[in-house]
């Protein structure tokens, strides 16, 4: 699952630079199956993920975040 | 290393590598299953030496599929070093003999030195590399998927020093080592173990098997500089 990993940090990499379609609804799928495994869905549950870049500054860190989805269902379709 | 020698080397290696990849995709990940069943079949067939002109041919269509599926490259510098494996081969296979099918299959060796020499170079500009910090960060917080045991090593600021130094000298050098054969086999022994040790610790194991498949042309370009001079 190592490279799975990676392709959805190309996909986040990919919204930082230019946001698309496809790199949005990349991340949902893999968002929606994750908290899936999670807890059990329900109906008109909404979910939203964000792009967070983490930085080292001196001794500590600095975050920003990049991009932050819309709200969107937990199902598909709206319904389990 | 003859040309055929080394393009028939790179064939077995690149089928490995593809045939790796599709197997995680189909029994693994699942992700793009029907996808990467097409290039492992295609991958079968290289393998064994059958119709490899066609193969090859064939293969590049199927990386255009592969590309369209995932916008771009699904691995990043990985894939996009299988991509250009699997190109100049088939360029290698389809251009005229002689100096056309050389300068294709050499074209591929010098971006390998290149992929080590521009990776060096830009660490050291990078005054983050030169001090530590950098490898530091990402064993500290990185996105790569490090295992948390590995995250402590962020803490040992001494070893990654010499870490990134052993990398930035190791990877700037490469070039020199075409000059001489044993030379070449040494540097290509430790890119080896470079590549493997950024799989265990980064996950990071297509890389692995990509540059392996590239190294015959290296072998071959260095024989074809040396027989030359």
């Amino acid at each position: 699952m190592r490279n799975e990993s990676l392709f959805v940090m190309s996909c986040a990499e990919r919204i930082a630079l230019h946001p698309t379609p496809h790199s949005i609804a990349q991340i949902r799928h893999r968002v929606r199956a994750d908290v899936k495994q999670l807890t059990a869905p329900r109906i008109k549950t909404n979910v939203q993920f964000r792009v967070v870049f983490v930085q080292g500054e001196g001794a500590g860190q600095s975050q920003e975040t990049v991009f932050t989805s819309d709200p969107f269902p937990l199902t598909e379709f709206g319904c389990p | 290393m003859t040309f055929d020698d080394a393009l028939r080397a790179t064939e077995l290696l690149l089928a490995l590598a593809f045939l790796q990849q599709s197997a995680e995709h189909v029994f693994g990940s699942r992700v793009a299953p029907k996808l990467f069943a097409i290039r492992g079949a295609l991958s079968f067939l290289l393998l064994f030496g059958l119709q490899s002109q066609w193969v090859l041919l064939g293969l590049c269509l199927h990386s255009l599929a592969v590309l369209h599926r995932f916008q771009g490259p699904y691995n990043g510098g990985s894939d996009r070093m299988g991509l250009l494996v699997l190109f100049c081969l088939c360029l290698a296979h389809w251009a005229p003999d002689g100096l056309w099918a050389q300068a294709a299959f050499g074209y591929l060796a010098v971006q390998v030195m290149l992929s080590y020499f521009v990776s060096g170079q830009v660490k050291i500009a990078n005054p983050d590399w030169r001090g530590g910090q950098a490898l530091r960060d990402v064993f500290g917080f990185s996105a790569y998927p490090v295992t948390a045991s590995l995250r402590d090593l962020s803490k040992r600021p001494r070893l990654l020093w010499w870490a990134s130094w052993s990398a930035m000298v190791f990877e700037v050098l490469f070039p020199i080592s075409v000059l001489n054969p044993t030379v070449l086999a040494l540097f290509l022994a430790i890119a080896f173990c470079f590549h493997l040790a950024n799989a265990c610790l980064f996950g990071l194991n297509r890389f692995v098997w990509f540059w392996l498949a590239s190294y015959p042309s290296i072998f071959w370009l260095q024989g074809r500089i040396l027989d030359g001079a």
